[in-house]
């Protein structure tokens, strides 16, 4: 049995498809996590140092079996490839790929506004909601209402369940606890975040985790 | 006999690093590029309304790295094994974050968006420069094989190095201060199977 410890901040953020495909499949592993001020202890301040365990001095990174894994989506499909949770065959393995970049445009593409709301970067966040918030809304969401509908299975691949389903639930799910309005006119991605939330191996993890708002 | 047709803009962007896995592996594919007069037309028809697309066997793959692993896993050029296809794919990502830092001032540059091009080049391509491409100079000079991963030539090769290429174009005074990338971007260039390429391409 390999000794898997993944280390990440203590909130959802894109540490959680990890610990989300880990429980799933019911493997064992240590779920380090770590408070943003205890971030500079572990992150020192010589960039060597820093640079040395994580190269880019970020979170999350995994550790397999003696092996070091960064970036999130990284981690995410080497995990999911184990537990038939990438896709059933080439294509579909593509198909997620695709829609976990797109995620990771809209997320950058948002940004601005959200770092601003919580303080982590400049600007005003009136003045900048239409253009990073509204607008991303309106390019992205419909982008997934469609996935969902051509996929059929009431997840982001036609043969079901696969990590991607994880991350996209878990960045809607922030959306809606900035702003609980973020998915009116959404109900299909509502009922899709619940779809993931009731899948057997998960619904008492999701029942009973701690509340992260992003 | 699979037919693989790409489609994507008459320039290099972000296709041009799929069109380099299928040379190096000579694998014959459609290289259909549109103008820019013909995309309003065909975006709505398109799954994200963004290029480029793969389209093969009656599917269309879209996501420039998700379209270039899917055919460099074919063709052995993914990583060798689990763990090396994992820090292939974290690279990948890396460079995409180096790209979304650095966007803000390459857009200014290249007069799609307003702004203080001085001042952008000062705060987003310095910095960011100098903590990717000394990451990406470490795995380089760590692996042994003079590209980014142990076993040789993968796709985030093609990925990583084009994306320096632009920024070289663009700002040639802050790229030219990492020679290790310069060596390994012409070590690329030099590649048997793709020396033509590289040489005859439109820059």
């Amino acid at each position: 049995m390999p000794e898997i410890k993944l280390v990440y901040f203590n909130v959802r953020g894109l540490g959680e498809c990890a610990r989300l495909i880990l429980r799933y499949a019911k493997v064992d592993f240590k779920d380090e996590q770590i408070t943003h001020e205890q971030w500079p202890e572990v992150k020192p301040i010589d960039p060597l140092i820093r640079l040395q365990k994580t190269k880019t001095g970020k979170l999350p990174y995994l550790e397999y079996d003696g092996h070091l894994i960064l970036e999130s989506n990284a981690i995410n499909r080497f995990l999911a490839k184990k537990h038939n949770l990438a896709g059933k065959d080439d294509y579909e393995q593509a198909l997620v790929d695709g829609i976990a970049d797109i995620q990771k445009d809209f997320m950058h593409a948002v940004a601005p506004y959200y770092l601003a709301v919580m303080g982590y970067a400049p600007g005003n966040p009136n003045e900048l909601k239409k253009e990073y918030l509204d607008d991303n809304l309106a390019r992205f969401l419909p982008m997934y209402s469609n996935f969902l509908k051509e996929s059929k299975s009431g997840f982001m691949a036609p043969s079901g369940l696969t990590w991607v389903d994880f991350v996209i639930t878990e960045y809607l799910t922030t959306l809606l606890h900035f702003d609980s309005k973020n998915l009116d006119n959404h109900k299909d991605l509502k009922d899709y975040i619940e779809r993931v939330h009731n899948v057997p191996q998960l619904k008492d993890y999701y029942a009973s985790r701690p509340y992260s708002k992003n | 006999m699979v037919h693989y047709k790409l489609i994507y803009f008459d320039i290099r962007g972000m296709a041009e690093a799929i069109r380099l896995v299928f040379k190096y592996a000579k694998v014959d594919f459609e290289d259909n590029r549109l103008t820019f007069e013909q995309w309003p037309t065909i975006k709505p028809t398109t799954p994200s309304g963004k290029l480029p697309i793969l389209e093969v066997d009656g599917t269309q793959l879209i996501e420039s790295a998700a379209i270039a692993r899917f055919i460099a896993r074919k063709h052995g050029l993914a990583g060798k094994g689990d763990l090396e296809e994992a820090k292939v794919d974290a690279i990948v990502d890396q460079n995409k974050d180096f790209m979304a830092q650095v966007y803000p001032w390459l857009l200014v540059k290249f007069g799609r968006e307003k702004g203080d091009e001085a001042e952008l080049k000062k705060t987003k391509l310095i910095p960011n420069a100098e903590i990717y491409l000394s990451i990406f100079q470490k795995y380089i000079k760590e692996s042994g094989s003079g590209f980014l991963v142990k076993s040789g030539v993968t796709f985030a090769d093609f990925i990583i190095s084009e994306f320096v290429i632009t920024l070289r174009q663009n700002a040639p005074d802050v790229i030219d201060k990492y020679p290790e990338m310069l060596q390994y971007i012409d070590r690329l260039k030099a590649l048997p199977q793709l020396k033509d390429h590289y040489a005859s391409r439109k820059e």
